[in-house]
Order: structure tokens, then sequence, then C-alpha cells
């Protein structure tokens, strides 16, 4: 009964959101246009046509490293096999853990790209910690990334702190939530829906080879075909987290969140800049590849600690990778991993604060 | 059926006109409008890329995307196609101000080398000079700089701000630097036309305080071809 309701109330839910949800967009793209909007209306025209660049900036800027990441992920669907992987992925949970922590070094790609990969890796057999640890960890632990952060702050132990923190922080959550529990308890239907088919008919002894043109043909349609449904699967999350972060820019300063900084004293202070710079590194969504460049702006304002934070938190969690995080992963184990994430950054951050200071 | 081939011409249309937006918006320069220039030419790629996956969509049988992603992608085309671009501008000076109390640091971050010609400061070099120096040094120094004009309540009429963003990596992330212009043409000039400063250091006494000010006249120039100042 209970679960009838629930179900009759979604759907509703839905209806209404089907409704509303392009009449705003409608009248949200009229006032932005500023065709034929009253005059008394002008500084919201203004203010929405701000957002439209903010959110331009970051969908734009993200769209190469998501297309980078999709193009990866299809490339290990086509070309990796499970038993590849059940060949030289450690089976036991601590190891799987490592593993994939790790493995962003042999994929240079961002949280945008990370998570379809990891997704990717799942649907082929990868044990659960390492699909966890991977999405957190790849965006930071890649060599894109380990060069523009010791670029942005000319010192490499920024660079290594970075990813040390990540590494450890990414395995940590990965045992805690994959480990010895159901893969269907923590990942979507669609992670689990095995991705083994065969593309090569070779082996069958039917002289189906011989007609290599066809085939190939046959194997790049395929790849057109996984490719771009699963650009517009990850890019629809880029679009609400970009609107999301856009919006919450224009309406609410900065500079408040700041001033909260500046404004704290004493034995907190410390804790205080490290939880404002998270919230910042949460609103603004900036992919990882680039973040060093604005955390090194962060550092005039707040102490060491409280960029180390940033410069580890918001690659793992902000508004459009925990969307995105939910194509692979189930709500509940989703909302773990954002608590635990800021937990442990939370303590990178006080570690930082203390040796960096 | 019609509908699913429909569909299927739709999805190729979605993916078209993203890869076509970044081109359009390279092509107009105005890709510098949303980030730094260093990007340029990863998103010129990247566009190439989409344009051939749109072309590859279109001549294998690849499927319809379902809708609600579609109609998500839309937007970023929809903007680019219905709002007129527009840099970061008066509209969000007051969200993306500097914060006084913490920029000296973040000026110094940014690593400004002033050089003894003040005419050939930009904004950003004023900004650092006035929180670096004693503002009796600067006095009668020449300044020559662009920004676009902001305005608050609380200004005389012939006094304006001029303010420009500075940008780290994309418009995410701009923050709004401003100088205060007391101009005999100030009164002229609304929100967000575009000027160029003329006129010489003369800092201000105002309710008691000393302020920072530029005295001279302001002549409306182009928006420059990039509005962004990069550290």
């Amino acid at each position: 009964m209970a679960v009838v309701s629930v179900n009759a109330q979604s759907k509703t839910q839905r209806k209404w959101l089907l409704f509303f949800a392009p009449l705003i967009g409608i009248i949200g793209l009229w006032l932005a246009s500023g065709w034929l909007v009253p005059s008394n209306l002008a500084p919201l025209t203004n203010k929405l046509q701000g957002l439209v660049t903010t959110f331009q900036g970051i969908f734009i800027e993200a769209l190469p490293f998501l297309s980078a990441g999709v193009i990866v992920s299809v490339l290990i669907g086509e070309f990796v096999k499970p038993q590849h992987l059940a060949s030289f992925v450690p089976q036991n949970a601590f190891g799987a853990s490592i593993f994939g922590s790790l493995l962003g070094l042999l994929f240079p790609v961002c949280e945008c790209g990370a998570i379809p990969t990891s997704r990717r890796l799942l649907r082929k057999g990868a044990p659960a910690p390492m699909g966890i640890a991977f999405a957190l960890a790849a965006p930071v632990v890649n060599p894109i990334v380990l060069i523009s952060t010791s670029i942005a702050f000319g010192d490499v132990r920024w660079a290594l702190a970075r990813v040390g923190f990540t590494i450890v922080i990414a395995l940590t959550i990965g045992l805690i939530i994959g480990a010895g529990i159901k893969r269907e308890s923590i990942l979507t239907p669609l992670s689990l829906t095995a991705d083994d088919h065969d593309h090569s008919h070779c082996d069958h002894d039917h002289g189906a080879c011989d007609h290599t043109h066809d085939q190939s043909k046959g194997r790049l349609a395929g790849l057109i075909a996984h490719g771009s449904t699963e650009f517009f699967e990850m890019a629809q999350y880029l679009v609400i987290g970009s609107l999301l972060a856009a919006t919450m820019q224009t309406f609410i300063p900065q500079s408040a969140l700041l001033t909260l900084n500046d404004s704290s004293i004493g034995f907190f202070a410390p804790l205080v800049g490290i939880v404002v710079l998270m919230l910042v590194a949460v609103l603004l969504s900036v992919c990882s590849t680039v973040d060093a460049f604005l955390a090194l702006s962060f550092l005039g304002l707040f102490h060491p600690g409280a960029v180390m934070a940033f410069l580890v938190f918001g690659p793992m969690i902000d508004i459009k990778s925990t969307l995105m995080l939910t194509s692979t992963f189930r709500r509940s184990a989703v909302v773990a991993m954002v608590v635990l994430a800021a937990l442990f950054a939370i303590i990178a951050g006080l570690i930082s604060y203390v040796v960096l200071v | 059926m019609q509908r699913q081939v429909l569909e299927r011409w739709l999805s190729i249309a979605v993916m078209f006109g993203l890869g076509a937006m970044i081109i359009f918006k390279w092509q107009t320069n105005r890709l510098n409008l949303y980030i730094h220039p260093r990007y340029t030419s990863l998103l010129v790629a990247t566009a190439i890329v989409l344009l051939l996956a749109a072309l590859g969509m279109a001549l294998t049988k690849a499927p319809a995307i379902p809708k609600h992603m579609l109609a998500l992608l839309t937007i970023p085309v929809a903007f680019a196609l219905l709002v007129p671009a527009r840099p970061l501008g008066a509209n969000l000076v007051s969200g993306k101000a500097l914060n006084a109390n913490s920029s000296d640091n973040l000026l110094a971050r940014w690593k400004t080398n002033l050089s003894d010609d003040s005419k050939s400061w930009t904004l950003l070099e004023w900004t650092t000079a006035v929180r670096q120096s004693d503002l009796a040094v600067l006095r009668d120094k020449q300044a020559a700089f662009e920004g676009f004009v902001y305005r608050t309540p609380d200004l005389p009429a012939d006094e304006v701000l001029v303010g420009r963003y500075v940008v780290t990596c994309c418009t995410a992330d701009g923050t709004a630097l401003s100088l205060r212009v007391k101009a005999s043409n100030g009164a002229d000039f609304t929100n967000d036309q575009w000027v160029r400063v003329e006129g010489t250091f003369v800092p201000a006494e105002i309710n008691g305080s000393i302020v920072p000010q530029i005295s001279g006249t302001l002549v409306a120039i182009d928006m420059p071809s990039s509005p962004y100042l990069y550290p």
C-alpha cells in the first residue's frame, strides 16, 4: 500500500515538474533575451544575462573534458574485456580500492570524465570499491592535474600533498562503502548491467572476417551510438549543475561567504576557513583540471589548510559531479560519499593547516 | 515510426548545435566572454569532435536520445541563439566585487609588476598600486585605462565607478575591480558603457576619509576584444 502511494506521489510530482520546468524555462529565456521586456523588469534581465554568461563559462569550459571522458569510456567499452579486467584487478577490496584510486594516472580525466569511465569499468565487472575509489580519485590523481597544480603553485609539494590526500580519502571511502556489500545495494540498475558483448565476430569459423569493411563500419556505428548516448546522459547533469551554480553565483554574493571567513576568530578560525572554501568549491563547480589556478587566488584570502581542503574536496564533490554520481551509484551511496568526503577533506585541511602554516 | 525519425534528427540537430555554437562564438570572437583564451584551441578541437559526432550520427543508425536529455542540452544552444552575448558587467559587480578586507594578499598573488609609466597601467595595476602604496605618492600620476561604467546610487552625477573583471579560468571565477572616476562628462554615461579613462590620480576627501580617485574625462569606446583581465 505504502509503495503504491509513494509511486503515485512521485508520479504527480513528475507531472508537475514536466509542466512547470519548461514554463519557468521559457519565461526565464524571454526575460533574459530582453525582447519586449517591460522596462521595470530590466534589472532582472541584466541579472539573467549575467547568469547566462556564468553558465556558459562553466558549461563551455567543462565540455572538452566531458567529451574526453566519454571517448575514454567508449574506448574501454570497445577494447577492454571483462576477463582482461579480472586478470589484473586485485579481487580483494583493499587491493581493488588502491588500484581504483591510482588508475587515474592512466586515464587523464576530470570529474565529468571519471564518472562515465567508472560506470563503464563497473559494468565490465570491476569490484565496487575500485569503481568508487576511481570516481573520487581520478579527477585529481592524473598527470594533467599533477602538472597544472605544480605549475600554479610553483611548488611540487602542493601537487604531491593534494594527490596524496586524495588517494587516501578515495580508497578509504571505497573500502567503507564498497567492501563486503552486495553490488545491488549501491549501484544503479544500469551500472549493474553487464557490458560484456563481444564485438569481434572473428572467433566463429564462418568466414565473417572476410567482410572487414562492413564489420569495421558496423563497429564505428556502434562506437558513435554508445558515445552519443553517453555524452548526452552525462552532459544533462553538467547542464543542471552549471545552471544551479550560475544561479547561486548570481543571487548569493561570494563576498557573503568571504565575510564569514574574515569575521571568524579564535580556536575555530581554521575550521571556518576550511568549511567556507569547501562550500565555495561546491558552488563554483569548476573542473579539476583548471581549479588549481583558481585555488591560488584564494591563497591570499585563506590559510593553506583551507586551500588544500578546496583542492581535495572540490574535484570529488560539487554540484555537477554529485548529480553525475547518481547515474552510477544509488542515492544512499552518493549521500554516504558526500558526507564521508566532506569529513575527510576537513581532516586533510586541518592536517595541512598544522603542517603548512 | 515517423516520430522516431523526428526524434533521431532532433538528437543530431542538438549535437550539431552544440558544436556549431562553439565555432560560431569562436569565429565572432565571443569565446573570450566566457573562458580564458588559453582554452580556445581546446574548445575548437572539441567543437570539431562534436560536429563529427553529429555527422556520424546522421550517417549511421545511431538511436534517438531520450527526450529529457535533449531538452536539457537544448538550453545552452537556446541561450546562444536567444540571449544577447554579454560579458560580465555592472549587473554582477555587487556579487563579485573584490572583498576589501582581504584583497591585499590576493592582489599580491596576482603578481603584478608595476612599470614606471602609469599611463600603461590597466585597472588591475591601478588597483594594486592603490592598495600597496601611499596615495600621496601616486598623486598626479597620469591614468589611461579601459573599463565599463558602474554607478551606485550614492555617487554624485559626475562621478562613476569604472570596473573590469579579472578572470583566472572562466566567468565562474570572475572578480570585479573598480576605481572611482570624477569626470566632467561623467553624467553622460550609463551602466556598462565601455570607456577609456583619461586623467590624473587625485585622491578625494569624502566624509573625512581619503578615497582613491581619478580626475579627468571619459571617452566612450567599443568593448575591447578581450573584456577581462588575465593575471
